[in-house]
């Protein structure tokens, strides 16, 4: 084993991840090398500083807060019951009351569409009769006219336009 | 452990039928570690708390794809340690950018110098405040590892298993997380390196 071999193996080692076979020809070459001892000092003094700051402080009621954000949601599919991260915590204990108060936004767009709707709806009709009266005992067709090329729309209006000159030639 | 790991299997049922005293239970079970852990990635206690909630949401909307093969615990942390990844990511600290890959990089892993063991008279809060301000420096991958390993002292394999790479790739990113963290030291405190010490 070279000291190449031996550096990439020290970690594993003082992990406890190394079996027999890989730890044997390291421990020899530790007691042979001078050079890799010291990379073992100096893995131990790195592992050193890898100390906790403080017990951790976990917020009161914190679990029980979770659960019931958790299972407001309904199904487990659902994301509905995350929290936005700007909403004070304290509003994830009230969660229950976020669908209600999406229920009634939901319902008032509802509201305020429909009536836009219905306002369009009678404007277009108002001008619509306006603009095409049916003479009286006119008969109404449900069916629609069958589509047209633009080459026979183009067709029809010359023909209207040549009888309309006729018209108003014999006026 | 055997004990503790059919409680948890246990509560995880009693979950998916429906008991919310058990999730409570669970969470109540986990929670120390999951803050412990996330504590690693965000400072702000607010922040924080949000993060382990969303955790938790998380693992109960996955519940039903826990098998029960790994300990909860680990399976807690995977979801933890992507959260925070997710989180910082949002933040603009990108955990792996292709162009910025540090596995992908060619970098030297041995650092000139090394650092000395911290001093005893050394308070306890200012080692983890340097080790945390070290820590904060490394890419995300290795800061990762380093946590998994040195903090919640989790073996190459439960880590292999929970980032979801070789354990050969947990070696190679250790040994380099540990370098680069040395380096960051080094960086930040001068003063701590065992030939200043020497002098």
């Amino acid at each position: 084993m070279n000291c190449n071999h031996a550096t990439t193996l020290i970690g594993p080692y003082l992990d406890g991840e190394l079996n027999e076979a890989q730890a044997g020809p390291l421990r020899r070459h530790l007691l042979a090398c001078a050079g890799c001892r010291t990379g073992v000092q100096a893995h131990k003094d790195l592992r050193r500083w890898f100390v906790e700051p403080e017990p951790v402080v976990v917020p009161a009621g914190f679990a029980a807060r979770v659960a019931q954000a958790a299972f407001a949601g309904g199904s487990r599919a659902e994301p509905a019951a995350e929290v936005p991260r700007d909403t004070p915590r304290v509003a994830a204990a009230a969660a229950p009351v976020e669908p209600a108060a999406r229920g009634e936004g939901r319902l008032l767009r509802f509201v305020l569409g429909l009536t836009s709707v219905a306002a369009a709806a009678t404007i277009m009709i108002v001008l619509f009769t306006r603009d095409n009266r049916l003479s009286e005992g006119a008969g109404l067709r449900a069916d629609e006219r069958p589509r047209l090329t633009m080459d026979q729309a183009v067709e029809e209006l010359e023909a209207l336009q040549r009888a309309e000159g006729a018209k108003a030639a014999r006026r | 452990m055997e004990q503790e790991a059919a409680s948890d299997a246990a509560l995880v049922s009693e979950t998916l039928a429906g008991n919310q005293a058990s999730f409570q239970l669970l969470v109540e079970r986990h929670e120390s570690r999951v803050f412990a852990l996330l504590r690693h990635y965000v400072k702000n206690a607010a922040e924080l708390e949000d993060l382990a909630q969303e955790t938790f949401l998380k693992a109960y909307r996955r519940l039903d794809g826990f098998e029960g093969q790994s300990s909860f615990y680990t399976w807690i942390y995977r979801i933890g340690v992507n959260t925070a990844l997710d989180h910082l990511k949002k933040r603009g600290r990108s955990p792996i950018a292709s162009t910025d890959d540090p596995e992908v990089l060619a970098e030297p892993t041995q650092v000139e110098g090394r650092i000395a063991a911290p001093h005893a008279a050394l308070e306890r809060a200012e080692v983890a405040r340097v080790a945390q301000a070290a820590l904060e420096q490394l890419p995300e991958i290795f800061r990762t590892v380093l946590v998994l390993r040195e903090y919640e002292e989790l073996a190459y394999q439960d880590i292999a298993d929970m980032l979801g790479i070789s354990i050969g790739t947990v070696e190679s990113r250790l040994f380099r997380a540990r370098a680069r963290f040395k380096q960051a030291v080094l960086d930040l405190h001068p003063e701590y390196g065992a030939d200043a010490e020497d002098d």
